[in-house]
């Protein structure tokens, strides 16, 4: 019998029973749509973290003054910190050389703190508000509420901004621009220098020692990165990721825009380098990519001498600046060498500061404990989802039989005029394989859609940092499985319907 | 061009053996028309699916132009069923989903046969048994008779050289039945063994010989006295 024969009245038996037949490729459709998106979602999550967890940003192990564990940076404009507060306990940033030279597993020491900036002077060009926090008395507890700060814009001349400052007794005090200390107002533009203005008000950034870039081995397309000499000058130099120096400005060239100035909370920065492409690949632990970061040079005073977080001081030297600061980080050069280094730099700040004074993380540790979580998750979706395939086929099977025992007589008479066992099982298989095909084929098309919708839902609830890019190389591997796994399971009813005695079989009617 | 020597046939019955045959020994020459006749039980059905390859013996050998059959594998017997045998059976057997036509194509189809030609020789054969006016008809829509000529069409396709008919009028009326049957005396006459099961005193007539069964052996063998019903 000729294929093309064998593949019609196989065709033919299929539409026999359209309702039968739709159900149960519904079946095989849905069950393979979840085991295909469970599968492919494990495989390409399983792949994204390893990847990840070998990054640069999982090699820290971050150090922070006990007091400090857990509360956040301040992330937009200016926090007022009141200094008796601020002699809470503190660490030296003279720590990172220390550290590094009597521990041998850790590679690089370096700070690295998020910063916002705003465009223009203070509150940017559209006179955004800047949140102001002032703590008074040397009481912490008694810190004033926010006011919000209206200030001029960049380079608009003439107008008086002003803020209000709350007390703790309630004493709301009204300041003009002017009133403020000289490190508190917008630097003023220097004449002949033009400033770029970029496409948006505020943005991302991170003050970081020069070590930073080593350890995550990162270096400029363009211009060049800024020295520890930058930083212990108190240079406003700034560092841009490709993708941001796209969204700031996107009409100037990487090469146009070094050497360009802008200004920036209030201060004259000069764009000295901007990232090569590859640090798009390259992420903090918190997710953000190196190319959509700004990076300054973490500076004695920030904003024109005010203090900012935990104060920062002194010279730049080989892995850090020194001063008091509440955040130090250090790396190792492969993340086997992380459980000794945590261990080691336990024992130094402990032997340095006493039990308990200082808090260290380890950022891998943490990321490893969520993947592991995400992933205990998808093999249980996994495993549902392969069970109601293996249901669906199951019943394909049954279905199969059934229909095979229904046609007892057609077989008979088939196999009186001529047709081989093989012939039968061939128009029994062609049916079962193609139901197998077209449901299999529809669900892992619709198993991208849902990839997608549990990958979200996975991030949501286990906080995922990876990125959600879909794994192709996956869906190559798991498509072909499905399709055998099915197929086998349509095809063996066929086979084994199509033993018959064929006198028994034009019996059956 | 067929011989039986001692064929048996046993049934497990429930571990219960029920022989249905008991060394038969039967010859059909070629050209022959065969009529097997005996009562219900009696083992005549049997027999003549042992003879068209459709059911294997349990003993004895089975010759088929002198070349034994026993150890031919599934493969090799469906061949010969496809090329050598045609079958018309009581209940008609054609395939409910399939227009006349295509149950006269399929014994072509399975000899691979390609698309053109076999439905030419189908509707040429469906023209032979007086059917061409239903070519596309289903057989739910087909009478008895007309259902039993597709069948014999479809027993022709192959151009066989025996055909088996397991009581090929017994579903049919008596006016009906007359007509298969001189369909079946043409297929002789041109040359075509035929042997078939019947309890038929009267269909029996039109063959050349009558073969006696009963409990599972053949009891008698007797030639036909060719009477007016062969000469038509």
């Amino acid at each position: 019998m000729q294929s093309r024969d064998t593949f019609g009245m196989g065709f033919r038996a299929l539409k026999e029973r359209p309702l039968e037949t739709g159900l149960i490729i519904l079946g095989i459709t849905l069950a393979s749509c979840v085991a295909a998106a469970s599968l492919l979602l494990l495989l390409s999550q399983k792949a994204q973290s390893d990847k990840i967890l070998q990054g640069p940003a999982y090699r820290e192990i971050l150090v922070s003054s006990a007091t400090d564990a857990g509360q956040s940076t301040a992330r937009a404009g200016i926090t007022l910190i009141d200094q008796k507060a601020t002699q809470s306990f503190q660490l030296d940033a003279s720590d990172l050389p220390s550290a590094g030279s009597q521990i041998p597993q850790l590679a690089y020491g370096y700070r690295a703190e998020t910063n916002r900036f705003r465009v223009g002077n203070f509150g940017g060009p559209g006179g955004g508000a800047v949140a102001v926090r002032a703590t008074a008395g040397g009481n912490a507890s008694a810190s004033a509420s926010a006011a919000p700060v209206t200030a001029a814009a960049g380079g608009t001349e003439g107008q008086a901004p002003s803020m209000t400052v709350v007390g703790p007794d309630g004493k709301a005090t009204t300041l003009q621009i002017a009133d403020l200390p000289p490190e508190l107002r917008g630097e003023a533009v220097p004449e002949g220098v033009t400033l770029l203005k970029p496409a948006v008000d505020n943005f991302q950034g991170v003050n970081v020692n020069p070590s930073f870039f080593l350890a995550y081995g990162v270096s400029t397309a363009e211009g060049s990165l800024f020295t520890d000499e930058d930083a212990a000058n108190n240079a406003s130099t700034l560092v841009l990721g490709p993708g941001l120096a796209k969204t700031l400005f996107p009409d100037k060239t990487t090469a146009e825009l070094v050497g360009q100035k802008v200004q920036l909370n209030g201060r004259i920065w000069t764009l000295v380098g901007v990232l090569e492409k590859g640090s798009a690949d390259l992420s903090l632990a918190n997710g953000n990519s190196l190319a959509d970061l700004a990076f300054a040079p973490i500076r004695q005073q920030n904003f024109g001498g005010f203090a900012g977080p935990g104060g920062d001081g002194g010279p730049g030297g080989p892995g850090g600046g020194f001063g008091q600061t509440r955040n130090l980080r250090f790396a190792v050069a492969k993340v086997s060498d992380l459980p000794a280094a945590t261990v080691a730099l336990t024992k130094y700040f402990d032997d340095k500061y006493g039990e308990g004074k200082v808090s260290i993380s380890v950022p891998f540790d943490k990321a490893q404990l969520s993947q592991s979580g995400f992933e205990r998750l998808l093999w249980i979706i996994v495993a549902f989802g392969v069970g109601t395939l293996v249901m669906a086929l199951i019943n394909l099977m049954n279905m199969m039989l059934t229909r095979a025992l229904r046609r007892q007589t057609a077989m008979g008479i088939m196999a009186a005029m001529g047709a081989d066992r093989q012939t039968l099982a061939s128009l029994q298989a062609v049916e079962g394989g193609l139901m197998a095909l077209v449901g299999t084929v529809i669900g892992v098309g619709l198993a991208v859609p849902l990839y997608e919708l549990l990958y979200q839902a996975g991030k949501t609830l286990f906080n995922l940092q990876t990125k959600a890019s879909f794994d192709w190389a996956a869906l190559l591997m798991v498509t072909p499985a499905l399709l055998v796994l099915t197929l086998l399971l349509a095809l063996l009813p066929a086979w084994q319907t199509s033993k018959i005695e064929i006198t028994t079989a034009l019996r059956s009617e | 061009m067929i011989t039986l020597q001692g064929i048996t046939k046993v049934y497990d019955a429930g571990g219960e053996k029920i022989s249905a045959l008991e060394g038969v020994d039967l010859n059909v020459a070629k050209g022959e028309f065969v009529a097997i006749m005996g009562p219900s039980g009696s083992g005549k059905s049997t027999l003549l699916h042992i003879l068209g390859l459709l059911d294997s013996s349990s003993g004895g050998e089975y010759k088929l132009e002198d070349r034994p059959v026993q150890g031919l594998s599934d493969k090799d017997k469906a061949h010969l069923r496809n090329q050598h045998f045609g079958f018309i059976f009581q209940s008609f057997y054609l395939l409910p989903e399939y227009s006349a036509l295509e149950n006269v194509m399929l014994p072509l189809s399975l000899a691979g046969m390609p698309v053109k030609e076999r439905r030419q020789k189908a509707g040429e054969l469906l023209v032979k048994v007086g059917l061409s006016h239903r070519v596309n008809f289903y057989p739910s829509m087909l009478s008895g008779g007309q259902q039993q000529r597709v069948a014999i069409a479809r027993a022709l396709a192959n151009d066989p050289t025996v055909i088996f008919a397991d009581e090929p009028t017994g579903n049919l009326p008596l006016a009906m039945g007359e007509e298969i049957l001189d369909i079946l005396t043409d297929l002789h006459k041109q040359g075509v063994s035929i042997v078939m099961v019947t309890h038929d005193e009267r269909l029996a007539e039109r063959a050349d010989r009558v073969v006696r069964v009963q409990d599972g052996k053949v009891i008698s063998q007797e030639l036909v006295t060719k009477g007016p019903h062969h000469a038509k």
